[in-house]
């Protein structure tokens, strides 16, 4: 009993300790949302406050939020699908199709990740430049999409690997053609996969700023890129950068949560055995 | 329902070669039993029947239509695998009308309906339709398994080892209920299995394959009276047949076989078998069900001192100790024997099984 109540307490202490890490800098950041400039700056910080959308108001009016929001939406929803199109498509090719050098396939897909993304920067601006396609939403879906192919790619062929190819032969059997066969019995059954990488690329591409940052002006400007806007010569707008961070976080954290089941059988690989 | 012709069947993955030169013919109705230990190719030669494996070199008819170029749905053949392959989302309801509502077929929902109720009645599966699979138990799996095969009328039923998995008492069960399905049916059907009980209880004929070749086919009776060579004999029967090598020798002017453990006087019926005469060496077998034990010694006797006894109800199972070789009987439980016991053993030489000592023949098929 000793013993248990003994380890009760260390995991209390520990989870307190994550969830103080994780949380509290997310609080804080609602907690400005709210505050007036005099409020945000006032030490002790204050916990209690008169609490206020003055912030959030002038994001939309005083600056040009809307259409970024807009942007980054578009972007990130068209990076995401197309990715996951494609990359299934790959990821169950390279699973069931025993084609030369499919291994060599597979770590070359990796290998493009291996380098760190500024290194791309200069080479996708030159191009975007030449091709006259420089701040334009397709540009932005194309770059992320080659960010998140490789990740698509490889999370589906290990699921595609852990279902069990039988299910698909009988489906063939049963009278449904090649397409069929991944269409209504694969495909479905890695959804939990289909979800899991759904987000984490959605999420990639919602908040990605380098690129973003380089590559758009005005037209195709993303929020990460906006709210980077807000430090200016004359002043950090700590209000509306706290406002806009709420926001952008906000649809990231409800699909989670929505999606939490599935994520979680996403993330224990090979949760589908027949 | 159908017949089904294979004509040198190959199938290669890479490098590994799991068929080699199947041929093989069975008539309208039959039930085929597949024999051979693991790695054989029975899984290969059911796929590429099948069509989801494709043929590296070879026929395969299907009711006198070459199928080669065919997709597995326009073979209409239906298939049970090993792993059973039931779709792990889908209700026991709907595992069953998935073949009914492929594009081949289409047929009207009230069809469907009767006709999933109609084999899941005849299966005993029918208060499980609403089920998901995944809370099922491996029996209740493989009724599915089944009823979604039966649910059509393929030309062909192919079962790749479909009650491997299950425990022994379930098994006996399965398989005569199998054998009851089929023959009601009447569908052309190729069953595969390592367990000899299962291959020569339930087929009208039993092809016996290894390492990708056809080694025998034959009726039960064939298969086992008549091994055609050392593998098949040792393959049939529980325990395995017993091997001695073998000499041919002349004493006396008579021919005798000499092994290790005994020596008789080979008789005029065993010297027709002998065709060739030159033969010297031979390969011995003997089924532990052919021995029997005596504690007196008599003529024709041989002695042997026992090594182990497994009592098994019945019978028991004697494993005996002769000339540096240790042997196997089965016999009633009746008597019973003390180990490093002196006994003598003796047989019914026209049960003795003579092989080619190099190719393993049996030397009545030479």
């Amino acid at each position: 009993m000793e013993k248990n109540r003994n380890r009760v307490i260390i995991a209390s202490i520990v989870i307190g300790i994550v969830l103080v890490v994780n949380i509290l800098p997310f609080l804080w950041l609602v907690l400005t949302s709210l505050k007036t400039r005099l409020d945000i700056f006032a030490i002790p910080p204050k916990f209690i406050f008169d609490p206020t959308l003055k912030n959030y108001v002038s994001a939309f009016t005083k600056r040009d939020f809307l259409p970024m929001f807009y942007n980054s939406l578009i972007i990130a929803v068209s990076s995401t699908l197309l990715s996951l199109v494609v990359g299934t498509l790959g990821a169950y090719s390279l699973a069931r199709f025993k084609i030369f050098g499919d291994k060599h396939i597979s770590f070359w897909i990796l290998s493009t990740r291996m380098f760190p993304p500024i290194v791309l920067v200069i080479p996708f601006f030159i191009m975007a430049t030449q091709m006259g396609l420089h701040d334009s939403r397709f540009l932005m879906v194309i770059v992320y999409t080659t960010f998140n192919l490789p990740f698509v790619v490889w999370i589906m062929r290990s699921f595609f690997e852990d279902l069990p190819f039988d299910l698909e032969k009988a489906a063939m059997v049963d009278g449904y053609s090649r397409w069929d066969a991944f269409w209504k019995v694969a495909l479905p059954l890695s959804a939990p996969g289909l979800f899991t990488t759904a987000i984490l690329c959605f999420i990639f591409s919602w908040n990605e700023f380098l690129f973003a940052n380089v590559l758009t002006a005005a037209n195709a400007k993303t929020v990460p890129v906006g709210i980077r806007g807000l430090v200016t010569s004359r002043a950090i707008e700590w209000g509306e950068i706290a406002a806009v961070g709420t926001l952008q976080v906000l649809p990231v954290l409800i699909f989670t949560f929505a999606a939490q089941r599935y994520i979680i059988r996403g993330l224990t690989l090979g949760a589908v055995k027949g | 329902m159908a017949d089904l012709l294979i004509r040198n069947l190959w199938k290669k993955y890479g490098k590994v070669t799991a068929l080699k030169g199947v041929n093989l013919e069975v008539n309208d109705g039959e039930l085929i039993t597949i024999l051979g230990p693991s790695g054989a190719g029975k899984t290969s030669l059911l796929q590429t029947i099948a069509g989801v494996e494709k043929i590296t070199v070879g026929d395969i008819f299907i009711g006198g239509k070459p199928v080669k170029d065919l997709s597995p749905s326009e073979r209409d053949v239906a298939m049970v695998f090993e792993t059973y392959a039931l779709y792990p989302n889908k209700t026991v309801f709907e595992n069953m009308a998935f073949p009914l509502k492929s594009p081949f077929r289409q047929l009207r929902r009230e069809e469907i309906e009767k006709r999933v109720k109609e084999i899941a009645q005849m299966l005993q599966i029918d208060w499980l339709l609403d089920r998901n699979v995944s809370q099922l138990s491996g029996g209740q799996r493989q009724r599915v398994a089944l009823g979604r095969m039966l649910v059509r009328h393929p030309q062909l039923f192919l079962m790749d080892e479909p009650i491997a998995h299950l425990d022994a008492k379930l098994r006996h069960n399965l398989r005569a209920e199998i054998k009851n399905i089929q023959r009601t049916f009447k569908t052309t059907t190729l069953y595969t299995t390592h367990d000899y009980r299962e291959a020569l209880g339930m087929g009208d004929r039993v092809v016996v394959l290894n390492e990708g070749k056809v080694l025998q086919v034959g009726t039960p009776e064939e298969i086992y009276d008549f091994p055609k060579n050392d593998f098949v004999g040792d393959l049939v029967g529980d325990p395995s047949m017993n091997f001695f090598p073998g000499e041919i020798i002349t004493d006396e002017g008579q021919l005798h076989l000499k092994t290790p453990v005994f020596q008789i006087m080979l008789d005029e019926k065993m010297l027709k078998s002998l065709k060739s005469e030159s033969l010297k060496k031979v390969k011995v077998g003997l089924r532990p069900s052919d021995i029997f034990l005596a504690r007196e010694k008599s003529d024709g006797l041989f002695q042997a001192e026992v090594y182990v006894m497994e009592p098994l109800g019945v019978v028991q199972i004697v494993s005996l100790q002769a000339g540096g070789e240790k042997f196997q009987v089965k016999c009633s439980s009746s008597e019973s024997f003390q180990m490093g016991e002196k006994v003598y053993f003796g047989f019914s030489s026209d049960r003795l099984y003579l092989f080619d000592y190099e190719t393993g023949l049996n030397v009545k098929y030479l």
